[in-house]
């Protein structure tokens, strides 16, 4: 138990009682869990904050069913990562990607991703943008490959936790994840040439 | 596991592991700081609604009392009217007698 998951321990209940205070101290503790998750599984045109918010609003409806039997956090990465899956889920429309479908701003960021060069830097915008491909490349998954690769890839979690939270075995994460990342080189090797065709 | 999915590699490589750490590289170079009045909006959210919870379950509580009140009176004043019925009509049945002699007299017959 880290320091972060004792204070949160601590406070929680006090919030129940609605000690003045406490709820607020508990969104501090408890926004750096869910920021990290709401950025890695944001739906396409969702506002980060705006997520972020309605995941708290949930976790606070939720406050007196946790019985503190496993660590807050592990608790609190589950309902948001539930809720992000149910926006994702009712985003999903198509499974094929073509270059007409990337923005310019989504060319220019593949080309320079292409070019070996990292495309964060001196982009502030860099996160909406990279958001909206990556959103737009998992719908040419299955909505499981995209879970297992958003959890794996993305927030950086090792096989045996995702193994855990989707109540899988490791091969099974791993094979899901092969597969998947197999799809995305194909797709993302058919848009090469168009952008790169570009001037 | 078999030896087959032990080779498959864990980390992301190629075009989609270039775009996979860009992304992580963007995440982690916007922090972690709660935005400026960000808890308190979030907390005075809920506690908004949860007083509207509460009210609507004062709501519903009160509502069923008074139903159930309603329905008492009802169950007691129907109770009355034909209590006093049943009164007059026993009224009716045994007439009032002043004496002794003559209840013995109205029982013998």
């Amino acid at each position: 138990m880290d320091s972060s998951e004792e204070r949160a321990a601590d406070w929680w209940p006090r919030a129940l009682q609605g000690e003045a205070g406490a709820a607020e101290r508990l969104v501090e503790i408890l926004y750096p869990v869910v920021i990290r998750i709401v950025r890695n599984h944001l739906p396409r045109g969702l506002d980060e904050e705006d997520l972020a918010q309605e995941v708290f609003l949930k976790l606070f409806a939720k406050l007196g069913t946790f019985r503190g039997d496993q660590p807050m956090e592990h608790w609190v990465a589950r309902i948001t990562r539930n809720l992000c899956f149910d926006h994702l889920r009712k985003q999903r429309r198509r499974r094929e990607l073509r270059c007409a479908d990337l923005t310019e701003e989504e060319e220019q960021m593949l080309e320079v991703i292409l070019a070996e060069e990292p495309f964060h830097r001196g982009r502030p915008d860099g996160l909406e943008s990279c958001g909206e491909l990556l959103a737009k490349l998992f719908c040419t998954l299955r909505p499981e490959e995209e879970r297992v690769l958003r959890m794996l890839d993305l927030e950086g979690l090792p096989v045996k936790e995702i193994a855990a939270v989707l109540n899988w075995g490791e091969s099974r994460i791993k094979v899901t994840a092969f597969r998947a990342r197999r799809k995305l080189q194909e797709v993302l090797r058919q848009l090469e040439p168009g952008v790169k065709g570009n001037p | 596991m078999n030896q087959e999915t032990e080779r498959i590699p864990e980390e992301a490589s190629g075009i989609w592991g270039k775009l996979v750490e860009s992304h992580r590289e963007t995440v982690a170079a916007r922090g972690a700081e709660v935005p400026f009045g960000f808890a308190l909006r979030v907390a005075a959210r809920w506690r908004e609604d949860r007083a509207r919870e509460i009210l609507q379950v004062w709501e519903r509580v009160s509502l069923r009392a008074a139903f159930a009140s309603s329905a008492a009176v009802l169950v007691v004043a129907g109770l009355s009217v034909f209590r006093e019925q049943a009164m007059a009509a026993e009224e009716e049945l045994i007439p009032v007698m002043e004496t002794r002699a003559e209840e013995m007299e109205w029982l013998l017959l």
